[in-house]
């Protein structure tokens, strides 16, 4: 009895397992699948294999586009705000998490706000200050956009994590004579990893997709990033969904790319700390 | 009994720690007035006039926001996102906690389950609505293929027809539950093994463990999942807009669709009421979930 | 910590990747528009580069200037996407740091900001000194160009009028189809399919509902209304009529793939032979040039692709609108001479002739030179539409540019489906519309 209810759990774990990665890898393995048909194909029989492999288009936009330069900006754009914002916002969610203080709910409620801020009222402010700082135009400008974009999300995820840990390991910290800045660095940054690393990858994926500030804001070869790249292939009449799904491709894999080997490195690093209880 | 003078360290360091608190929380203070401070202002206060986004605003009241009470879109995309919350907080979060806790057990296959879990967040959204036209497509679908083997019959247009294209457009977000599954599995891998192991010993069997000792020290990342997922739903925009843009009729009709229709006729302070009004279901939503997960507490 | 092993990692590759990179790519100039050796040189911010459909002819015209004028002007182009094109152009402008030459943009956004708040330089003075650029102009356009006596937005010199394409391999009408009422249209169709697209803005059904309009009593003059003030009560007959016929279509003759179509989607139909007709602007025949032949399946040959105008004589366009270009008014004497410049090549009678050929379109008041209408008429395609244009056409204005940008963008392809299945009757397909045309602009 208690034998044939284990094999039900763990018939029931790996039918969600398989589930979870069927439905992740598909949509994928479907772009990456679609690089290689003719648009007839992707059109009428859009979930047959290509008739076909030819590394034609990718050969075609590799030569006619500077995709090393864009991936390059993408990263250092990505890269640089995901860290410089990761810990700006895990300071913030600190304090807000872990003391009280004047005007702190009121602070919260807009940090948590600018999830909902519409996107066309955006435009303009964040425009005209990148011109005022002569960054328009330049990948640091874009950088300096995305330092931005995670503000609810990241603050939510890390403030529920310093909730988790327990006050008696500050108060421990602070009678052995560790200041504020060691209590948050050496006792509760740590024990945080799992949050830092949820919220910095959020933070660095939202990043390295994002569209529409990047191309607003670069004009020249040199400044584009992957995904202004990427619009290229999608305007209103352009039609060859082959060298869409090809650049979509490109921009796309080494994003997951990225992500599996920094998963990897990072959750090796956050062996289970243990905190709770 | 404290003493005078340790009644006026503690006073010292409360003012000391003020300092470092704001001080900490400077640089995001920084940011947020930069590129948010202007934003929400502009939104607030211009969602009482009339304006076209160039020429100078010109007040009106409350014109913008009897205007949108009285749109026939309105009511239908609050019961949509009422709906849709509804769905999302037991469906979606469900889905995303129950991913959670089948990757804790760390069977085979575990890792590599979550890593491609992340992955349909990064393709675009312009692929995804592709996708899902090829998916629900009548003719050449492969859910009414599948479907037509058992009935020979069947035709339904799903994004197009009432009452199913609500449950087409649900589907394309239902089962992307990455972050739930992240913040949830997180949270639980912060369980001591020690409190596991002594309930074991206690004579908790796995469910019991599950329902009684984990669920509910994963509460706050089951709150922040329900915060994260039911403000997405608030300022949900591209799943619609690709597929049905709110139709048929107004059968999906969402808040962020209305928007972007006003912001595309130049009515801008009409827009910004209904940015106003996202904002305030964003602020119910974080206080009618804090206080039902009793996110504010912390259990230590 | 093993997260600083992973950003030395990062930085690493990084650095291996810039020097990659950096092979590859020469650093632009980046001073302002003014280069040495007395060369005028304009750097304008243009999507029609790359892979954009307009760079076809664009790209290799600009070139053609720059040798026309060597050591004299030159014009660089920036690549920019399409998309969020007219974004961009607003923020510069806001920003004063428009580029001197500007192409396009938002035309309600050059008629209540630019010309309003002086941003464009008056070509009036300049356009009446040069005989060749005024005589060609098509009237129309000038005079919607002309405010207060100055004229802001560059006017038209050439139209392309939008009509429809069929498979002659698979479907002839035994007579013109312009000369047939929409009845005998609908007879000689048969069972044939029809293109649709309703997803988007409905642009494929948009254009056929335009030409239904127009052979209704009084359609014409509605949708001519419309192009002057934007129309919100869809009631009239004309409106309703045209839905009910329309619904007829989209019910016994789209293809079947057309509900939730986008362009691409009924695009394809029509070149794998799952339709016989598609309606779309002149510019869809390079699709049909062998070079393009790629896109094409199930036995399509661009070969027998013929066009033509919409029963009752009907093409779309719409003249009483601005050009494609306008000067930014804080232009200095030696840019706005190179601007002029630029603007009087690409409006010579070659290279409008040029321009035709390439992507369709007549210009009423140009003489065709003979190697133009030789050109032209081994195009069958330009030459079908050529012939229906000088006949007894009527144009009008479409559907889609008369109603509120939201009904246009969003509610038409909204609604569609739900007329097609018959979920709504032609009435209240209508009503539907009006309603929403009515709040857009409440």
């Amino acid at each position: 009895m208690l034998k044939t209810k284990k094999v039900m759990t763990n018939v029931l774990i790996y039918f969600i397992e398989i589930f979870v990665i069927v439905i992740s890898v598909f949509p994928i393995l479907w772009v990456i699948s679609c690089a290689f048909k003719t648009n007839g194909e992707i059109l009428t029989t859009p979930l047959a294999l290509p008739s076909s492999f030819s590394f034609d288009t990718f050969i075609h936009l590799f030569r006619t586009y500077n995709f090393p330069t864009y991936f390059l900006n993408s990263l250092i754009a990505a890269t640089v705000s995901t860290l410089v914002s990761l810990l700006f916002y895990a300071m913030g969610a600190y304090v807000l998490a872990k003391f009280s203080f004047p005007g702190r709910n009121l602070l919260f409620i807009l940090f948590t706000i600018t999830l909902l801020v519409p996107a066309h009222s955006k435009t303009q402010p964040i425009f005209s200050l990148i011109m005022n700082l002569g960054l328009y135009d330049n990948i640091w400008g874009v950088t300096l956009v995305y330092l931005s974009a995670g503000m609810a999300m990241s603050i939510f995820v890390l403030r529920a994590g310093f909730m988790a840990v327990p006050k008696a390991l500050d108060e421990a910290a602070t009678i052995d004579g560790a200041g504020f800045v060691r209590t948050f660095w050496t006792i509760n940054l740590p024990l945080v990893k799992n949050a830092l690393v949820t919220s910095g990858i959020l933070m660095f994926l939202g990043n390295w997709n994002e569209y529409y500030f990047a191309s607003l804001l670069t004009v020249s070869d040199t400044q584009r990033t992957l995904p202004t790249a990427l619009a290229f292939f999608t305007s209103e009449f352009s039609y060859n969904y082959t060298q869409l799904f090809a650049a979509l491709a490109i921009v796309v894999l080494p994003g997951i790319i990225l992500y599996c080997f920094a998963q990897e490195q990072v959750q090796a690093s956050v062996a289970s700390s243990g905190i709770k209880g | 009994m404290p003493t005078k003078s340790a009644h006026k360290k503690i006073g010292n360091l409360k003012r000391y720690n003020y300092t470092w608190c704001y001080i900490f929380l400077l640089p995001t203070i920084i940011i947020f007035c930069m590129f948010y401070l202007i934003p929400i202002l502009q939104v607030f206060i211009t969602s009482f006039t009339k304006w076209d986004g160039f020429n100078s605003p010109k007040f009106s009241g409350f014109e913008n926001y009897i205007n949108l009470f009285k749109s026939s879109g309105f009511i239908v995309a609050l019961k949509n996102l009422l709906l849709w919350c509804i769905v999302a907080l037991f469906l979606h979060v469900g889905f995303g906690t129950l991913v959670a806790f089948v990757l804790y057990q760390k069977k085979p296959g575990w890792k590599i389950t979550r890593a491609v879990f992340m992955i349909p967040n990064v393709i675009s959204a312009a692929a995804w609505a592709m996708i899902y036209r090829f998916f629900f497509n009548n003719d050449f679908g492969i859910l009414n293929n599948i479907i037509r083997i058992f009935n020979p019959n069947f035709n339904v247009q799903w994004f197009y027809k009432s009452p199913w294209a609500f449950w087409a457009v649900t589907f394309t977000w239902l089962f992307y539950a990455v972050i739930v599954t992240l913040l949830v599995l997180g949270d639980l891998q912060n369980i001591s093994p020690e409190i596991n192991e002594a309930a074991i010993i206690d004579g908790a069997t796995g469910w019991q463990l599950i329902r009684y000792i984990q669920l509910p020290l994963c509460r706050g990342a089951i709150g922040t999942s329900v915060i994260a997922s039911l403000t997405s739903r608030v300022s949900m925009y591209e799943q619609i807009a690709l597929t049905t843009a709110g139709g048929p009729g107004y059968d999906t009709m969402s808040l962020p669709i209305l928007l972007v229709n006003a912001v595309t006729d130049y009515r801008y302070g009409y827009a910004n009421a209904i940015g106003v009004v996202m904002f305030i279901l964003g602020l119910i939503i974080l206080a009618v979930v804090s206080k039902m997960f009793r996110m504010n507490d912390s259990d230590y | 910590m093993k997260i600083n092993k992973l950003l030395a990692l990062v930085i690493c590759g990084a650095m291996m990747l810039s020097s990659v990179g950096c092979g590859k790519t020469n650093v632009k100039n980046k001073d302002g528009n003014n280069s040495q050796n007395g060369v005028v040189e304009l750097k304008i911010p243009s999507y029609k580069t790359g892979e954009n459909v307009g760079a076809v002819f664009f790209e290799p015209q600009v070139k053609r200037f720059n040798e026309k004028y060597t050591g004299k002007y030159k014009i660089t182009l920036e690549t920019v996407p399409q998309d969020n094109f007219s974004d961009r152009l607003k923020q510069l402008a806001q920003q004063k740091a428009l580029p001197v030459l500007v192409q396009g943009g938002d035309p309600d956004w050059i008629k209540n900001v630019v010309i309003p708040n002086g941003l464009a330089y008056d070509l009036g003075p300049w356009i009446n000194e040069t005989p060749a650029i005024k005589d060609v102009l098509i009237e129309d356009s000038l005079k919607y160009c002309t405010v207060g006596g100055k004229v802001y937005v560059m006017p038209m010199a050439t139209v392309r009028s939008i009509g429809m394409f069929y498979n002659s391999s698979m479907w002839k009408s035994e007579k013109d189809i312009n000369t047939l009422t929409v009845d005998e249209f609908m007879t000689e169709l048969g069972d044939q399919k029809i293109a649709f697209s309703t997803a988007e803005n409905g642009w494929v059904a948009g254009l056929m509902y335009t030409a239904l309009i127009a052979n209704q009593d009084g359609g014409k003059e509605l949708l001519a209304s419309g192009a002057q003030n934007k129309i919100v009560d869809l009631n009239k007959p004309a409106f309703v009529n045209a839905a009910a016929q329309l619904q007829k279509m989209l019910q016994k003759n789209a293809a079947s793939n057309s509900i939730g179509a986008t362009y691409p989607d009924a695009a394809n139909a029509f070149m794998s032979k799952q339709a016989s007709i598609i309606a779309n602007g002149p510019w869809m025949a390079a699709e049909f040039e062998e070079k393009n032949s790629a896109n094409w399946s199930n036995g399509f040959n661009g070969a027998d692709i013929r066009a033509s105008f919409y029963p009752g004589g009907i093409g779309i366009a719409n003249t009483s609108t601005y050009g494609e270009w306008w000067v930014s008014a804080s232009a200095s004497e030696k840019e706005l001479e190179c601007a002029k410049a630029f603007l009087e090549f690409i409006y010579s009678p070659n290279e409008l002739e040029a321009f035709m050929l390439a992507e369709g379109g007549e210009a009423p008041n140009l003489k065709y030179s003979d190697s133009f209408k030789e050109k032209q008429s081994k195009s069958q395609i330009l030459f079908d539409l050529a012939e229906d244009a000088t006949s007894n056409a009527t144009f009008v204005p479409c559907f889609l540019d008369i109603v509120p940008n939201s009904v246009a963008n969003s509610d038409f392809g909204r609604l569609l489906p739900s007329l097609a299945d018959g979920t709504y009757t032609p009435e209240k397909f209508c009503e539907m519309l009006s309603k929403a045309a009515a709040e857009a602009t409440a």
